[in-house]
Protein backbone atom coordinates (compact mmCIF):
# COMPACT_ATOMS: atom_id res chain seq x y z
CA UNK A 1 0.00 0.00 0.00
CA UNK A 2 1.27 3.57 -1.12
CA UNK A 3 1.52 6.16 1.61
CA UNK A 4 -1.16 7.79 2.91
CA UNK A 5 -1.44 10.69 4.84
CA UNK A 6 -4.74 9.02 7.52
CA UNK A 7 -5.78 11.22 10.33
CA UNK A 8 -7.98 14.09 8.37
CA UNK A 9 -11.14 14.26 6.57
CA UNK A 10 -11.71 13.03 3.10
CA UNK A 11 -14.77 14.07 0.82
CA UNK A 12 -15.91 10.42 0.51
CA UNK A 13 -19.26 11.43 -1.98
CA UNK A 14 -21.61 14.15 -2.51
CA UNK A 15 -24.43 14.51 0.13
CA UNK A 16 -27.40 13.38 -2.35
CA UNK A 17 -25.69 10.56 -3.83
CA UNK A 18 -26.04 8.56 -0.45
CA UNK A 19 -28.90 7.47 -0.18
CA UNK A 20 -30.95 3.90 1.63
CA UNK A 21 -28.84 2.12 -1.14
CA UNK A 22 -25.46 0.75 -0.36
CA UNK A 23 -22.83 2.32 -2.70
CA UNK A 24 -19.03 1.68 -2.82
CA UNK A 25 -15.97 4.43 -2.11
CA UNK A 26 -12.61 3.92 -2.15
CA UNK A 27 -10.36 5.95 -0.39
CA UNK A 28 -6.62 5.34 0.40
CA UNK A 29 -7.05 1.82 -0.97
CA UNK A 30 -9.39 1.18 1.74
CA UNK A 31 -13.45 0.38 0.41
CA UNK A 32 -15.84 2.02 2.41
CA UNK A 33 -19.99 1.43 1.98
CA UNK A 34 -21.94 4.44 2.28
CA UNK A 35 -25.65 4.49 2.92
CA UNK A 36 -28.45 5.90 4.88
CA UNK A 37 -30.53 4.89 7.80
CA UNK A 38 -33.93 5.54 8.65
CA UNK A 39 -33.29 9.25 10.63
CA UNK A 40 -31.83 9.94 7.52
CA UNK A 41 -27.79 9.75 8.99
CA UNK A 42 -25.48 8.82 6.49
CA UNK A 43 -23.11 5.61 7.71
CA UNK A 44 -19.52 4.64 6.50
CA UNK A 45 -18.43 1.07 7.16
CA UNK A 46 -15.38 -1.40 5.39
CA UNK A 47 -17.14 -2.47 2.56
CA UNK A 48 -15.83 -6.09 3.71
CA UNK A 49 -17.58 -8.44 5.00
CA UNK A 50 -15.96 -9.89 8.20
CA UNK A 51 -17.54 -13.42 7.11
CA UNK A 52 -15.38 -14.17 3.84
CA UNK A 53 -14.51 -10.36 2.51
CA UNK A 54 -17.52 -10.07 0.40
CA UNK A 55 -18.48 -6.17 -0.25
CA UNK A 56 -21.18 -4.88 1.86
CA UNK A 57 -22.48 -2.48 -0.75
CA UNK A 58 -23.45 -5.69 -2.64
CA UNK A 59 -25.74 -6.41 -0.43
CA UNK A 60 -29.25 -4.95 1.10
CA UNK A 61 -30.35 -2.60 3.67
CA UNK A 62 -33.35 -4.32 6.16
CA UNK A 63 -34.14 -1.48 8.02
CA UNK A 64 -30.66 0.70 9.97
CA UNK A 65 -29.01 -3.08 9.17
CA UNK A 66 -27.02 -3.80 6.22
CA UNK A 67 -27.41 -7.78 5.05
CA UNK A 68 -24.32 -9.17 2.93
CA UNK A 69 -25.30 -10.30 0.01
CA UNK A 70 -23.53 -13.34 0.10
CA UNK A 71 -24.38 -15.69 3.11
CA UNK A 72 -26.33 -13.35 5.10
CA UNK A 73 -24.85 -11.85 8.07
CA UNK A 74 -26.22 -8.80 9.20
CA UNK A 75 -24.65 -5.85 10.87
CA UNK A 76 -26.01 -2.97 12.62
CA UNK A 77 -24.89 1.07 11.64
CA UNK A 78 -21.98 0.28 14.17
CA UNK A 79 -20.55 -2.42 12.25
CA UNK A 80 -21.13 -4.86 14.38
CA UNK A 81 -23.18 -8.32 13.35
CA UNK A 82 -26.50 -8.62 14.84
CA UNK A 83 -27.17 -11.89 12.99
CA UNK A 84 -25.50 -15.04 11.63
CA UNK A 85 -27.70 -17.23 9.65
CA UNK A 86 -28.54 -20.35 11.02
CA UNK A 87 -26.75 -20.19 14.76
CA UNK A 88 -27.41 -18.00 17.48
CA UNK A 89 -24.03 -16.92 18.42
CA UNK A 90 -22.09 -14.56 16.97
CA UNK A 91 -18.74 -14.61 16.41
CA UNK A 92 -16.71 -12.05 18.05
CA UNK A 93 -14.56 -11.06 15.65
CA UNK A 94 -17.59 -10.61 13.23
CA UNK A 95 -17.44 -7.01 12.99
CA UNK A 96 -16.79 -4.17 10.08
CA UNK A 97 -14.97 -1.26 11.18
CA UNK A 98 -17.27 1.71 10.79
CA UNK A 99 -15.73 5.72 10.06
CA UNK A 100 -16.13 8.52 11.76
CA UNK A 101 -18.57 10.93 8.96
CA UNK A 102 -19.46 14.06 9.21
CA UNK A 103 -21.93 15.77 6.58
CA UNK A 104 -21.72 19.55 5.97
CA UNK A 105 -22.97 21.81 2.98
CA UNK A 106 -23.58 18.58 0.31
CA UNK A 107 -20.46 16.82 0.97
CA UNK A 108 -19.87 13.68 3.33
CA UNK A 109 -16.73 13.68 5.17
CA UNK A 110 -14.88 10.54 6.26
CA UNK A 111 -11.67 10.03 8.99
CA UNK A 112 -9.59 7.75 7.74
CA UNK A 113 -7.06 7.83 10.84
CA UNK A 114 -7.21 4.48 12.88
CA UNK A 115 -8.63 6.60 16.24
CA UNK A 116 -11.88 7.60 15.93
CA UNK A 117 -11.04 9.96 19.31
CA UNK A 118 -9.19 11.98 17.07
CA UNK A 119 -11.95 12.68 14.82
CA UNK A 120 -12.52 16.56 15.57
CA UNK A 121 -15.64 17.53 12.88
CA UNK A 122 -14.17 21.10 13.52
CA UNK A 123 -11.03 20.37 11.70
CA UNK A 124 -12.73 20.41 8.75
CA UNK A 125 -12.35 23.52 6.80
CA UNK A 126 -15.35 26.02 5.81
CA UNK A 127 -17.76 24.92 3.39
CA UNK A 128 -20.54 26.91 3.86
CA UNK A 129 -20.24 29.20 0.36
CA UNK A 130 -21.89 25.67 -0.92
CA UNK A 131 -25.17 26.06 0.80
CA UNK A 132 -25.28 30.00 1.44
CA UNK A 133 -28.37 31.82 -0.30
CA UNK A 134 -25.72 34.94 -0.92
CA UNK A 135 -23.64 32.65 -3.14
CA UNK A 136 -24.60 31.20 -6.24
CA UNK A 137 -22.77 27.51 -6.79
CA UNK A 138 -22.15 25.24 -9.45
CA UNK A 139 -20.33 21.27 -9.07
CA UNK A 140 -18.84 19.02 -10.34
CA UNK A 141 -16.88 16.23 -9.69
CA UNK A 142 -14.53 13.75 -11.41
CA UNK A 143 -12.05 10.54 -11.35
CA UNK A 144 -8.80 11.59 -12.23
CA UNK A 145 -5.98 9.12 -12.67
CA UNK A 146 -3.44 10.79 -11.16
CA UNK A 147 -1.93 11.06 -7.77
CA UNK A 148 -3.64 13.60 -5.70
CA UNK A 149 -0.15 15.78 -5.02
CA UNK A 150 -0.06 16.36 -8.83
CA UNK A 151 -3.92 17.96 -8.52
CA UNK A 152 -2.64 19.50 -5.07
CA UNK A 153 0.70 21.54 -7.61
CA UNK A 154 -2.22 22.19 -10.15
CA UNK A 155 -4.03 24.50 -8.13
CA UNK A 156 -1.39 26.25 -6.02
CA UNK A 157 0.35 26.86 -9.06
CA UNK A 158 -1.95 28.87 -11.20
CA UNK A 159 0.22 30.39 -13.61
CA UNK A 160 -0.75 26.81 -15.80
CA UNK A 161 -3.85 28.77 -16.50
CA UNK A 162 -2.02 30.88 -18.97
CA UNK A 163 -0.97 28.22 -20.99
CA UNK A 164 -3.74 25.16 -20.39
CA UNK A 165 -6.66 26.87 -20.17
CA UNK A 166 -5.14 29.22 -22.85
CA UNK A 167 -9.20 29.32 -24.94
CA UNK A 168 -11.17 28.59 -21.61
CA UNK A 169 -9.96 30.99 -18.40
CA UNK A 170 -6.21 31.82 -19.66
CA UNK A 171 -4.96 35.43 -19.81
CA UNK A 172 -1.63 35.69 -21.12
CA UNK A 173 -0.36 38.13 -17.70
CA UNK A 174 -1.17 35.74 -14.88
CA UNK A 175 3.04 34.68 -14.32
CA UNK A 176 3.96 37.80 -14.93
CA UNK A 177 2.78 38.75 -11.55
CA UNK A 178 4.93 37.75 -8.15
CA UNK A 179 3.39 35.59 -5.44
CA UNK A 180 3.70 35.88 -1.60
CA UNK A 181 3.39 32.55 0.10
CA UNK A 182 2.37 32.20 3.42
CA UNK A 183 2.96 28.93 5.70
CA UNK A 184 1.31 28.18 8.80
CA UNK A 185 1.15 25.31 11.00
CA UNK A 186 -0.41 22.67 7.98
CA UNK A 187 -2.13 25.46 5.89
CA UNK A 188 -0.05 27.42 2.54
CA UNK A 189 -1.26 30.41 1.39
CA UNK A 190 0.04 30.95 -2.39
CA UNK A 191 -1.77 34.32 -3.18
CA UNK A 192 -1.10 36.53 -6.59
CA UNK A 193 -2.68 40.26 -6.78
CA UNK A 194 -2.68 41.84 -10.10
CA UNK A 195 -3.20 45.16 -9.88
CA UNK A 196 -4.95 47.22 -12.54
CA UNK A 197 -6.14 44.84 -15.11
CA UNK A 198 -9.29 44.42 -17.38
CA UNK A 199 -12.00 42.79 -15.94
CA UNK A 200 -12.40 38.90 -16.53
CA UNK A 201 -15.38 38.06 -19.14
CA UNK A 202 -17.23 36.45 -16.14
CA UNK A 203 -17.23 39.63 -14.36
CA UNK A 204 -17.60 42.18 -17.47
CA UNK A 205 -20.25 40.04 -18.97
CA UNK A 206 -22.32 39.52 -15.77
CA UNK A 207 -21.76 42.63 -14.18
CA UNK A 208 -21.60 44.77 -17.40
CA UNK A 209 -18.34 46.46 -16.20
CA UNK A 210 -15.62 47.90 -18.11
CA UNK A 211 -12.05 49.51 -17.17
CA UNK A 212 -9.67 47.98 -15.33
CA UNK A 213 -9.90 46.45 -11.62
CA UNK A 214 -7.54 44.76 -8.68
CA UNK A 215 -7.67 41.27 -9.60
CA UNK A 216 -6.61 38.63 -7.56
CA UNK A 217 -6.48 34.85 -6.49
CA UNK A 218 -4.71 33.14 -3.03
CA UNK A 219 -5.05 29.06 -3.26
CA UNK A 220 -5.29 28.00 0.45
CA UNK A 221 -3.95 24.73 0.97
CA UNK A 222 -5.22 22.91 4.23
CA UNK A 223 -2.46 20.05 3.67
CA UNK A 224 -3.06 17.06 3.00
CA UNK A 225 -6.16 17.63 0.79
CA UNK A 226 -8.52 20.59 0.87
CA UNK A 227 -7.41 23.70 -1.31
CA UNK A 228 -9.66 26.64 -1.30
CA UNK A 229 -9.44 28.98 -3.93
CA UNK A 230 -9.93 32.47 -3.13
CA UNK A 231 -10.50 34.99 -6.40
CA UNK A 232 -12.01 38.22 -7.16
CA UNK A 233 -12.12 41.80 -8.57
CA UNK A 234 -12.17 45.00 -6.45
CA UNK A 235 -12.18 48.19 -7.39
CA UNK A 236 -8.10 49.60 -7.49
CA UNK A 237 -7.07 49.47 -4.21
CA UNK A 238 -10.24 48.36 -2.19
CA UNK A 239 -10.32 46.14 0.40
CA UNK A 240 -11.21 42.23 -1.19
CA UNK A 241 -14.16 41.35 0.59
CA UNK A 242 -15.81 44.71 -0.73
CA UNK A 243 -15.16 42.64 -4.50
CA UNK A 244 -16.86 40.93 -7.12
CA UNK A 245 -16.06 37.42 -5.59
CA UNK A 246 -15.19 33.59 -5.95
CA UNK A 247 -14.53 30.83 -3.69
CA UNK A 248 -13.55 27.49 -5.48
CA UNK A 249 -13.38 24.62 -3.05
CA UNK A 250 -11.65 21.48 -4.05
CA UNK A 251 -11.54 18.69 -2.44
CA UNK A 252 -9.38 16.17 -3.35
CA UNK A 253 -9.75 12.33 -1.71
CA UNK A 254 -7.03 9.81 -2.96
CA UNK A 255 -8.13 6.40 -4.31
CA UNK A 256 -4.87 4.86 -4.67
CA UNK A 257 -1.37 5.57 -5.76
CA UNK A 258 -2.62 6.76 -9.07
CA UNK A 259 -6.00 7.86 -8.82
CA UNK A 260 -8.23 9.94 -6.54
CA UNK A 261 -11.72 11.88 -6.90
CA UNK A 262 -11.61 15.53 -7.53
CA UNK A 263 -15.03 17.47 -5.74
CA UNK A 264 -15.09 20.59 -6.98
CA UNK A 265 -17.73 23.26 -5.96
CA UNK A 266 -17.21 27.42 -7.47
CA UNK A 267 -19.50 29.60 -5.78
CA UNK A 268 -19.64 33.48 -6.77
CA UNK A 269 -21.42 36.49 -4.39
CA UNK A 270 -22.02 38.08 -7.71
CA UNK A 271 -25.16 38.06 -10.57
CA UNK A 272 -26.40 35.35 -7.75
CA UNK A 273 -29.70 35.33 -9.20
CA UNK A 274 -28.93 35.05 -13.45
CA UNK A 275 -29.57 31.23 -14.19
CA UNK A 276 -28.00 31.46 -17.35
CA UNK A 277 -25.08 32.69 -15.73
CA UNK A 278 -24.88 29.68 -13.59
CA UNK A 279 -25.48 27.31 -16.50
CA UNK A 280 -22.68 28.65 -19.01
CA UNK A 281 -20.75 28.43 -15.82
CA UNK A 282 -21.34 25.03 -15.39
CA UNK A 283 -20.67 23.79 -18.87
CA UNK A 284 -17.58 26.42 -19.19
CA UNK A 285 -15.95 24.94 -15.76
CA UNK A 286 -16.71 21.49 -16.62
CA UNK A 287 -14.46 22.32 -20.07
CA UNK A 288 -11.64 23.78 -17.54
CA UNK A 289 -11.90 20.54 -15.36
CA UNK A 290 -11.65 18.17 -18.33
CA UNK A 291 -8.33 20.69 -19.77
CA UNK A 292 -6.74 19.48 -16.37
CA UNK A 293 -7.96 15.89 -16.10
CA UNK A 294 -6.39 15.61 -19.42
CA UNK A 295 -2.99 17.46 -18.31
CA UNK A 296 -2.45 15.70 -14.83
CA UNK A 297 -3.28 12.53 -16.06
CA UNK A 298 -0.41 13.40 -19.27
CA UNK A 299 1.73 13.93 -16.48
CA UNK A 300 1.49 11.09 -14.48
CA UNK A 301 2.32 9.03 -17.55
CA UNK A 302 5.15 11.43 -17.22
CA UNK A 303 6.00 10.57 -13.12
CA UNK A 304 5.49 6.94 -13.42
CA UNK A 305 8.17 6.75 -16.79
CA UNK A 306 10.68 9.17 -15.87
CA UNK A 307 14.29 7.71 -14.27
CA UNK A 308 14.52 7.78 -10.63
CA UNK A 309 17.55 9.94 -10.71
CA UNK A 310 15.25 13.19 -12.58
CA UNK A 311 13.75 15.44 -10.29
CA UNK A 312 11.76 18.27 -10.81
CA UNK A 313 12.81 21.78 -11.78
CA UNK A 314 10.95 23.81 -8.94
CA UNK A 315 11.31 27.67 -9.87
CA UNK A 316 9.80 30.12 -7.77
CA UNK A 317 6.71 30.37 -8.83
CA UNK A 318 6.81 26.91 -7.16
CA UNK A 319 7.18 28.18 -3.75
CA UNK A 320 4.00 26.79 -2.93
CA UNK A 321 4.20 23.71 -4.02
CA UNK A 322 7.82 22.88 -2.10
CA UNK A 323 6.27 24.06 1.08
CA UNK A 324 3.32 22.26 0.92
CA UNK A 325 5.45 19.19 -0.09
CA UNK A 326 7.11 19.46 3.01
CA UNK A 327 4.15 19.43 5.65
CA UNK A 328 2.43 16.49 3.77
CA UNK A 329 6.54 14.84 4.15
CA UNK A 330 6.45 16.08 7.77
CA UNK A 331 2.76 14.62 8.51
CA UNK A 332 3.72 10.80 6.96
CA UNK A 333 6.33 10.91 9.10
CA UNK A 334 4.84 12.11 12.24
CA UNK A 335 1.99 9.04 11.39
CA UNK A 336 4.28 6.69 11.09
CA UNK A 337 6.00 7.33 13.93
CA UNK A 338 3.02 7.28 15.84
CA UNK A 339 1.91 4.42 14.35
CA UNK A 340 5.61 2.74 15.43
CA UNK A 341 5.10 4.08 18.71
CA UNK A 342 1.77 1.74 19.03
CA UNK A 343 2.72 -1.22 17.63
CA UNK A 344 3.06 -4.03 20.51
CA UNK A 345 6.69 -5.28 20.56
CA UNK A 346 7.85 -8.95 21.72
CA UNK A 347 10.25 -8.92 24.55
CA UNK A 348 13.39 -10.44 22.69
CA UNK A 349 11.92 -9.48 19.25
CA UNK A 350 14.26 -7.31 17.04
CA UNK A 351 12.89 -4.14 15.79
CA UNK A 352 10.02 -4.00 13.51
CA UNK A 353 10.70 -1.00 11.43
CA UNK A 354 8.14 -1.48 9.30
CA UNK A 355 5.08 -2.49 11.32
CA UNK A 356 2.98 -3.86 7.89
CA UNK A 357 0.76 -6.26 9.35
CA UNK A 358 0.95 -10.34 9.07
CA UNK A 359 3.91 -10.68 6.72
CA UNK A 360 6.05 -8.30 8.41
CA UNK A 361 5.35 -9.89 12.14
CA UNK A 362 5.88 -13.41 10.83
CA UNK A 363 9.20 -12.20 9.29
CA UNK A 364 10.08 -10.57 12.87
CA UNK A 365 9.26 -13.90 14.53
CA UNK A 366 11.30 -16.03 12.21
CA UNK A 367 14.58 -13.61 12.88
CA UNK A 368 13.93 -13.79 16.31
CA UNK A 369 13.33 -17.37 16.13
CA UNK A 370 17.10 -17.46 14.22
CA UNK A 371 18.33 -16.38 17.72
CA UNK A 372 19.52 -12.93 16.88
CA UNK A 373 19.35 -11.89 20.10
CA UNK A 374 19.35 -8.78 20.45
CA UNK A 375 17.67 -7.24 23.26
CA UNK A 376 14.44 -5.45 22.57
CA UNK A 377 16.48 -2.20 23.98
CA UNK A 378 18.25 -2.37 21.28
CA UNK A 379 14.99 -1.77 19.26
CA UNK A 380 15.41 1.63 16.85
CA UNK A 381 12.41 3.84 15.28
CA UNK A 382 12.69 4.84 11.46
CA UNK A 383 11.30 6.90 11.02
CA UNK A 384 -2.91 36.01 8.89
CA UNK A 385 -5.63 35.90 7.92
CA UNK A 386 -6.48 35.67 4.47
CA UNK A 387 -5.13 38.52 2.62
CA UNK A 388 -6.34 40.95 5.96
CA UNK A 389 -9.16 40.78 4.21
CA UNK A 390 -7.91 44.14 2.86
CA UNK A 391 -5.67 42.66 -0.54
CA UNK A 392 -2.22 41.02 -0.79
CA UNK A 393 0.52 43.25 -2.42
CA UNK B 1 8.46 35.97 -4.58
CA UNK B 2 7.68 36.63 -1.27
CA UNK B 3 8.03 33.69 1.84
CA UNK B 4 6.84 33.98 4.97
CA UNK B 5 6.76 31.17 7.42
CA UNK B 6 5.74 31.02 10.81
CA UNK B 7 7.96 29.54 13.51
CA UNK B 8 4.97 26.87 14.00
CA UNK B 9 4.94 25.76 9.95
CA UNK B 10 5.17 22.18 9.55
CA UNK B 11 7.71 22.54 6.57
CA UNK B 12 9.94 24.46 9.06
CA UNK B 13 13.37 22.50 9.43
CA UNK B 14 13.55 20.47 12.78
CA UNK B 15 15.08 22.28 15.78
CA UNK B 16 18.65 21.00 16.66
CA UNK B 17 19.60 19.81 19.93
CA UNK B 18 21.46 22.46 20.13
CA UNK B 19 18.17 25.00 19.93
CA UNK B 20 19.41 25.85 16.48
CA UNK B 21 16.95 25.66 13.85
CA UNK B 22 17.55 26.94 9.78
CA UNK B 23 15.07 29.34 9.32
CA UNK B 24 15.56 29.80 5.59
CA UNK B 25 18.20 28.01 3.12
CA UNK B 26 19.01 27.25 -0.22
CA UNK B 27 19.20 24.54 -1.64
CA UNK B 28 18.40 22.87 1.38
CA UNK B 29 16.93 19.35 -0.20
CA UNK B 30 18.94 16.62 -2.13
CA UNK B 31 17.57 16.89 -5.34
CA UNK B 32 17.43 20.99 -5.88
CA UNK B 33 21.12 21.00 -7.42
CA UNK B 34 21.15 25.50 -7.35
CA UNK B 35 24.40 26.28 -6.94
CA UNK B 36 24.54 28.69 -4.58
CA UNK B 37 24.36 28.06 -1.38
CA UNK B 38 23.37 30.31 2.07
CA UNK B 39 21.29 29.25 4.86
CA UNK B 40 20.39 31.89 7.80
CA UNK B 41 20.22 30.03 11.74
CA UNK B 42 18.13 30.85 14.41
CA UNK B 43 19.77 29.93 18.12
CA UNK B 44 17.99 29.68 20.78
CA UNK B 45 19.77 29.59 24.17
CA UNK B 46 18.81 30.71 27.84
CA UNK B 47 20.93 34.18 26.72
CA UNK B 48 18.22 34.95 24.26
CA UNK B 49 17.79 34.25 20.41
CA UNK B 50 20.51 34.97 17.61
CA UNK B 51 20.46 34.27 14.05
CA UNK B 52 23.94 33.84 11.67
CA UNK B 53 24.12 33.13 8.10
CA UNK B 54 26.76 30.54 6.33
CA UNK B 55 27.35 31.00 2.34
CA UNK B 56 29.54 29.80 0.12
CA UNK B 57 31.39 32.92 -0.73
CA UNK B 58 32.31 31.76 -4.59
CA UNK B 59 28.62 31.94 -5.50
CA UNK B 60 26.78 34.47 -2.68
CA UNK B 61 28.28 37.08 -1.06
CA UNK B 62 26.04 39.05 1.75
CA UNK B 63 25.42 41.77 4.44
CA UNK B 64 24.04 41.64 7.34
CA UNK B 65 21.97 44.79 9.06
CA UNK B 66 20.60 45.23 13.16
CA UNK B 67 17.21 46.90 13.52
CA UNK B 68 16.61 48.43 16.95
CA UNK B 69 15.38 51.23 18.35
CA UNK B 70 17.76 53.68 16.36
CA UNK B 71 15.98 52.12 13.45
CA UNK B 72 12.30 51.83 14.74
CA UNK B 73 11.20 52.38 11.10
CA UNK B 74 13.19 51.25 7.82
CA UNK B 75 12.68 50.89 4.19
CA UNK B 76 14.13 47.92 2.64
CA UNK B 77 14.94 47.71 -1.61
CA UNK B 78 15.52 44.53 -2.61
CA UNK B 79 18.11 44.87 -5.57
CA UNK B 80 17.54 43.40 -9.12
CA UNK B 81 18.33 39.43 -7.97
CA UNK B 82 18.99 39.83 -4.61
CA UNK B 83 17.62 37.88 -2.03
CA UNK B 84 16.82 39.75 1.56
CA UNK B 85 15.66 37.60 4.61
CA UNK B 86 14.64 39.26 7.69
CA UNK B 87 14.15 38.10 10.89
CA UNK B 88 12.99 39.20 14.63
CA UNK B 89 15.19 38.40 17.88
CA UNK B 90 13.60 40.19 20.01
CA UNK B 91 10.01 41.49 20.28
CA UNK B 92 8.12 41.66 16.95
CA UNK B 93 8.30 43.80 13.76
CA UNK B 94 5.36 45.16 11.09
CA UNK B 95 6.38 43.90 7.31
CA UNK B 96 4.44 46.69 4.78
CA UNK B 97 4.53 47.84 1.45
CA UNK B 98 5.20 51.31 0.85
CA UNK B 99 2.11 51.79 -1.67
CA UNK B 100 -1.00 48.76 -0.84
CA UNK B 101 -2.69 47.33 1.93
CA UNK B 102 -0.62 44.68 2.63
CA UNK B 103 0.82 44.06 5.97
CA UNK B 104 2.21 41.20 8.51
CA UNK B 105 3.56 41.31 11.98
CA UNK B 106 6.25 38.99 12.40
CA UNK B 107 7.73 37.41 15.51
CA UNK B 108 10.82 35.54 16.65
CA UNK B 109 11.38 31.78 14.86
CA UNK B 110 9.13 33.11 11.58
CA UNK B 111 11.25 33.93 8.60
CA UNK B 112 10.38 36.54 5.74
CA UNK B 113 11.97 36.31 2.36
CA UNK B 114 12.24 38.43 -0.52
CA UNK B 115 13.11 37.41 -3.96
CA UNK B 116 12.69 38.37 -7.86
CA UNK B 117 14.24 39.88 -10.68
CA UNK B 118 12.99 43.48 -10.22
CA UNK B 119 13.87 45.12 -7.35
CA UNK B 120 11.35 46.32 -4.55
CA UNK B 121 11.17 48.03 -1.26
CA UNK B 122 9.67 47.01 1.75
CA UNK B 123 9.14 48.87 5.27
CA UNK B 124 10.27 47.09 8.58
CA UNK B 125 8.70 48.80 11.47
CA UNK B 126 10.05 47.43 14.90
CA UNK B 127 6.95 47.72 17.62
CA UNK B 128 8.90 48.95 20.65
CA UNK B 129 12.52 49.98 22.02
CA UNK B 130 12.40 46.39 23.18
CA UNK B 131 12.22 44.92 19.85
CA UNK B 132 15.26 43.54 17.48
CA UNK B 133 15.60 42.47 13.57
CA UNK B 134 18.05 41.08 11.69
CA UNK B 135 17.78 41.68 8.03
CA UNK B 136 20.31 40.01 5.12
CA UNK B 137 20.54 40.53 2.06
CA UNK B 138 22.15 37.95 -0.34
CA UNK B 139 24.25 38.76 -3.74
CA UNK B 140 25.15 36.72 -6.04
CA UNK B 141 28.53 36.60 -7.63
CA UNK B 142 28.30 34.73 -10.89
CA UNK B 143 24.66 35.11 -11.82
CA UNK B 144 22.49 38.15 -12.52
CA UNK B 145 19.80 36.32 -9.80
CA UNK B 146 19.58 34.86 -7.32
CA UNK B 147 16.49 33.12 -7.58
CA UNK B 148 15.21 30.83 -4.80
CA UNK B 149 12.64 28.12 -4.27
CA UNK B 150 12.36 26.50 -0.77
S1 LIG C 1 6.41 23.76 -18.30
FE1 LIG C 1 5.56 22.73 -16.61
S2 LIG C 1 5.58 20.67 -17.19
FE2 LIG C 1 6.54 21.68 -18.83
FE1 LIG D 1 -6.50 24.34 -14.16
Amino acid sequence: MADYILNTWYVAAWSDEVTNKPIRKMICEQSIVLYRISDDQAKALADRCAHRAFPLSKGRMLGDSIECGYHGFIYGPDGRCTKVPGQTTLPERAVVRSYPLHEKDGWIWVWMGDDPADADPSDIPDTHWMNDPNWASVEHSLQVDCRAELVHDNLLDLTHESFLHKTTVGDDYIYEYGITVEVDDNVVLVDRLMPSVPAPPLYADTMGIDGNWDRFHATEFFVPNNLTLHSGITAEGAPRDEGYLIKVLNAITPIDAHTCWYYYSFARNFAVDNVEATEQLREGLGLVLEEDKDALEAQELGMQTRPGQEFDVLIAQDGGVAKARRIHQALLKKEAKEREAKEPRRPGAPANTKPIGAAARRQAQKAAAAGAGRSAAESTTSAEAMGTAAGGR
Amino acid sequence: MWMLERANSLSAAPTMPDGSRVLAANPDSAERGDPWRWSITLHTSPDGVSTSVKTDESFVVHTVELLDEIHCSTVLTRCTGDVIVVAVKTGDALITVPDGPWQRRIHPGDSFVLEGEVNETIRVELTDTQSTATVYCLTPTRTAALRWVP
